[in-house]
């Protein structure tokens, strides 16, 4: 598995954000590091696919992200930064809703929906409606969701911005976990907490992206 | 006492130190027998299992293996019968409870039924994209799952219950003035152009706007209506004309519906 920003140029309309991105990411942990406003999200959009290419290609084991459309999705998790506009229902319906856009077997769904309630520290609020939920639970749901179909590129936009610390400590485990078979690109601006961990760090400056492999 | 393996085999070279002829050896060579290494009591199975322990560990399956459908078929059928799950019991109450209410007024005034339509297809549609521009509808579209198939699966699940309460309306009427059944054509009539309306103003405008400009549209024309000497009928064209223009922007609609990423982009 291989994701490779091909001299890619992304924003919102035709007013490009990041430019001329031109690095490649394999199986890992990857961090996105940047002040606020440097376009972590941006990036992290453009790497689901959610904004289209201005200029250059995303590249996934060789072939066009974007031209693969929901082939390409069908590897990726995402979770983003903000929370929120989820629909008024209890958690486990919505990740056995979010299961079956995920293209989770039915006879497995059940299951995997209760693993990663698990994983993501859920049990206690899973019937609860995720509209009621504190921010830090709601980003725990992202992480959860983002997990379901177990993808080969976990995108994590500021994942443990309201996590309390013991469950800091206990995401920065699941993480390295997680980034031993399958790429992990996490936009933080907290990097000291991850990084030694990291494959790389991608540093994000006035639009251009610099990465420093470990 | 029994003499421990070390005194046997200091005894044993003490032997061989002396003079011996080959029967003397014969004899040291059967004592020999007794260093001779034992068949383990274990049973294999169970010295297997023991070792097992020690081998490196097998990678980790996943359950992305065996536990996604691979037929994009099979997964667009799941997404689509999901979307019903995204109608929550206060949308069902609500739309039917519009329509018991709206009926009793529209009979009142001597209205056709199909007034109702336009506001709760527009109402209904709103609602189905309700999350358009926020971070859950980012997750959505995140998935592997087509933004025409997101509106399309929505816009026939408002359009299924849609038809099922203009059916339930016309039936009502039928039992109690001997309504014709025909009188349903007003609704469908009604509910395909305004559902194409809403869903193409939706698709270039964004949810909220399309359906508000749909809405002010209904609002003119029911000013229209009332402001007429003529029967109270909303529609300013045919059944059959109306019915194909909605068609038309509905399949419109489901061209442009790449565009609806961009317009939730505006609106959020």
């Amino acid at each position: 598995m291989r994701l490779t920003f091909a001299a890619l140029s992304c924003g919102y309309g035709r007013t490009p954000v990041l430019t001329d991105l031109s690095f490649t990411l394999r199986r890992g942990l990857w961090l996105i590091t940047g002040p606020n406003g440097s376009g972590k999200s941006t990036l992290m959009r453009c790497a689901v696919g959610l904004l289209p290419p201005i200029a250059g290609r995303l590249l996934w084991d060789g072939a066009d992200a974007y031209r693969l459309a929901e082939r390409y999705r069908w590897h990726l998790g995402y979770a983003p930064q903000e929370t929120g506009g989820s629909p008024d229902m209890p958690v486990r319906a919505y990740l056995h809703y979010l299961a079956a856009l995920k293209g989770i077997l039915p006879a497995r769904r059940a299951a995997r929906v209760n693993e990663v309630i698990t994983i993501a520290s859920l049990t206690e609020v899973a019937d609860r409606p995720v509209p009621d939920l504190s921010g830090g639970l709601q980003q725990r749901m992202g992480l959860a969701q983002a997990l379901l179909n177990d993808p080969d590129l976990l995108l994590l936009d500021e994942p443990a911005v309201s996590l309390d610390p013991e469950e800091r400590v206990r995401f920065r485990q699941l993480l390295l976990d997680l980034s031993a078979d399958r790429i992990v690109l996490t936009a933080t601006n907290l990097p000291d907490e991850l990084d030694g961990m990291a494959s790389g760090i991608i540093r994000l400056s006035s639009g251009r992206a610099i990465l420093t492999e470990a | 006492m029994r003499p421990t393996e070390l005194e046997r085999a200091d005894a044993i070279a003490r032997d061989m130190a002396e003079p011996m002829d080959a029967a003397d050896l014969a004899a040291i060579l059967n004592r020999l027998d007794d260093f001779s290494p034992a068949a383990p009591l274990t049973p294999p199975g169970a010295l297997i299992e023991r070792l097992r322990g020690r081998l490196p560990a097998p990678s980790r399956q996943r359950f992305r293996e065996d536990g996604l459908s691979a037929s994009p078929l099979a997964t667009t059928l799941q997404f689509m019968l999901a979307q019903v799950w995204l109608f929550r019991p206060v949308w069902w109450g609500a739309t039917t409870v519009a329509t018991l209410i709206g009926l009793a007024l529209t009979k009142w005034v001597g209205a056709t039924p199909g007034l109702l339509v336009p506001p709760l297809v527009a109402f209904s549609l709103a609602y189905s994209m309700r999350e358009a521009g926020t971070p859950a509808w980012e997750v959505e579209l995140s998935c592997p799952v087509r933004p025409y198939q997101v509106v399309l699966a929505r816009a026939l699940v408002v359009l299924g219950w849609m038809t099922v309460l203009g059916a339930i309306a016309g039936s009502i009427l039928h039992f109690i003035d001997g309504w014709q059944i025909a009188t349903l054509g007003d609704w469908l009539a009604g509910m395909l152009l305004f559902a194409g309306a809403s869903l193409l103003g939706m698709v270039c405008t964004g949810p909220r706007l399309g359906a508000a400009l749909v809405l002010a549209g209904w609002v003119a024309l029911g000013i229209r209506a009332i402001s007429s000497t003529a029967p109270l009928h909303l529609w300013v064209l045919p059944n059959t004309t109306a019915a194909l223009l909605g068609a038309a922007c509905l399949a419109g609609a489901l061209l442009m519906a790449p565009r609806f990423g961009k317009s939730v982009h505006q609106e959020g």
